[in-house]
């Protein structure tokens, strides 16, 4: 069954899949696969038959795979290996601090689990892990290699660099500097960390950032002699009590930070409770009747419409926002009941473009699966006034992602909208529903509109222009 | 994948191992300590409920 070759050639690489000399990801037929190669088969047989992948699968660690026919002649194949399809790519600079944390948890635990198998993650890049819903999986099933007697963990200080620091910086100075994780794609540097975080000074600091840079600096500067790494003996117990410690450290690391002006919105609107169950009432009305399979709703907040749209049928919500801390409420509300829904921390005016070698390692928002739906709830006004946005080009945008929206127009003599102008010149002539109407008819038929109760808001409900 | 071949990291993880595998070391004796003695205690009140 293995061994069958086949002469297609109709595969398409991974872009990204290039540094691993273990094998590569490819797509085919619309199926994804990755290529393990020769060099890589003994750790992956230890792998599969030490029963460590069985136990990684049972407990969700590892994104599950099968084992197929080769596709290609590739003299370098040893198997090709089918990995269940992730729906939707994710990145640690667009993670909350909880997600950030389970991901660095998983990683800490497959590593522990591994040196029982006598095995090791010998890179620990915050890459390798992506969400399914609410739990954070390892992908990257060449990851693994034989643990050798007294060796220190090859990957840590990649692990510092992608969740330690990023995490100490989140809980001890400001949730928003894991986003320097998008300038520095191998990690936020170390001697970076132990400059911003120069006043803070605990034991679990000052050893994995203070002492970790002046290490790195001190022998960074020295030229390196031959063989000085085998001299580093670490005891297999010592390695697992520091795993232990990291673990304990990591899992008791708190957000300080409590509220941001986002954080309690829905209990500052100025909708009434029949106003706001009337708009419930319209988007599970409208989801209901497309079942998207993927919907994104923009500017998500806690996610509160996001679940409207799963119980109304939606397969997979993308709950977008770009307060750090919304994205948190959204996924600690999902962890105690959870849910297909995804919360992303995105800047829709600023969205993650494609980073990397050649720009090809990291896809920006617009190369990802795109939805059936986008649901668009009182976020016009941030992007067209606090933004000065056009609306013709918000709806060319919307438009190029989505055949389904439903999209809220709030005027302005709405207090939010009022808010928002109330410490700057008005200089939204166009800001009107008519105007709107006409931006959003030349990208969109509307299928339905309806004024919201006791508000001057109406909801759309549109199907893109064919 | 990018391999960590910084000798900086893996010196630190040495001294922080040593710490942790001291650590746990500790919380072992400790733990053992405890056991002892409760058990003692166990022992005492058990003889005491005997009449000895």
């Amino acid at each position: 069954m293995i061994v069958k070759q086949k002469a297609e050639m109709d595969i398409k690489r991974e872009p990204s899949s290039f540094r691993d000399p273990s094998g590569f990801v490819f797509f085919h037929q619309g199926s994804i696969y990755r290529q393990v190669n020769i060099s890589y088969h003994r750790q992956y047989r230890h792998l599969m038959d030490s029963g460590l992948y069985r136990i990684l699968v049972a407990k969700g660690w590892l994104l599950p795979y099968q084992e197929v026919d080769r596709l290609t002649d590739d003299p370098d194949a040893y198997r090709v290996i089918q990995p269940e399809w992730v729906k939707f790519l994710t990145y640690p600079y667009e993670w909350s601090f909880s997600q950030l944390k389970a991901a660095a948890l998983l990683t800490l635990n497959i590593h522990k689990l591994a040196l029982e198998y006598d095995m090791i993650l010998k890179d620990a890049s915050a890459y390798n892990i992506q969400f399914i819903h609410t739990q954070p999986v390892l992908i990257d099933s060449l990851s693994f290699d034989f643990y050798q007697e007294g060796s220190p963990w090859i990957a840590y200080g990649q692990f510092c660099r992608h969740f330690l620091i990023p995490l100490v910086l989140m809980s001890e100075l400001d949730i928003r500097l894991a986003q320097e994780l998008k300038n520095h794609l191998d990690g936020i540097p170390i001697d970076l960390a132990s400059h911003l975080l120069k006043h803070k000074h605990s034991l679990f600091i000052n050893q994995h950032i203070h002492w970790h840079a002046l290490a790195i600096r001190k022998y960074q500067a020295k030229p390196a002699r031959p063989g000085r790494l085998a001299k580093i003996h670490i005891n297999k117990a010592h390695v697992v009590a520091m795993v232990d410690a990291m673990i304990s450290a990591i899992s008791s690391m708190k957000l300080k930070i409590k509220k941001t002006r986002w954080s309690d919105y829905y209990d500052q609107t100025n909708y009434s409770q029949a106003s706001i169950e009337q708009k419930e009432k319209l988007v599970a009305e409208y989801v209901s009747q497309i079942k998207p399979k993927l919907l994104w709703d923009l500017g998500a907040n806690n996610g509160r419409f996001s679940r409207i749209a799963v119980n109304s049928g939606a397969g997979l919500v993308i709950s977008f926002d770009n307060d750090a801390l919304s994205v948190e409420m959204n996924y600690k509300l999902l962890q105690s009941q959870p849910m297909p829904i995804l919360p992303v921390l995105m800047d829709l005016t600023n969205p993650s473009p494609a980073i990397g070698f050649a720009n090809q390692e990291r896809k920006s928002i617009d190369q990802r699966n795109r939805p059936d739906c986008i649901l668009a709830l009182a976020i016009l006004h941030h992007l067209a006034i606090a933004n000065n946005l056009p609306f013709d080009r918000i709806m060319t945008w919307l438009a190029d992602l989505t055949t389904y929206l439903i999209i809220e127009f709030i005027p302005k003599e709405d207090s939010q909208v009022q808010q928002l102008l109330a410490n700057r010149e008005d200089i939204f002539e166009h800001y009107h529903q008519e105007s709107f109407e006409r931006s959003l008819t030349a990208a969109f038929d509307i299928l339905d509109s309806s004024p919201i109760l006791q508000t001057k808001r109406s909801m759309y409900f549109c199907r893109k222009r064919q | 994948m990018y391999l960590d071949s910084n000798f900086g990291s893996m010196l630190i993880q040495l001294l922080i191992a040593s710490i942790a595998g001291a650590g746990a070391y500790i919380s072992m004796i400790k733990l053992k300590l405890k056991r002892n003695s409760q058990a003692e205690n166990r022992d005492r009140k058990t003889k005491g409920r005997n009449g000895h």
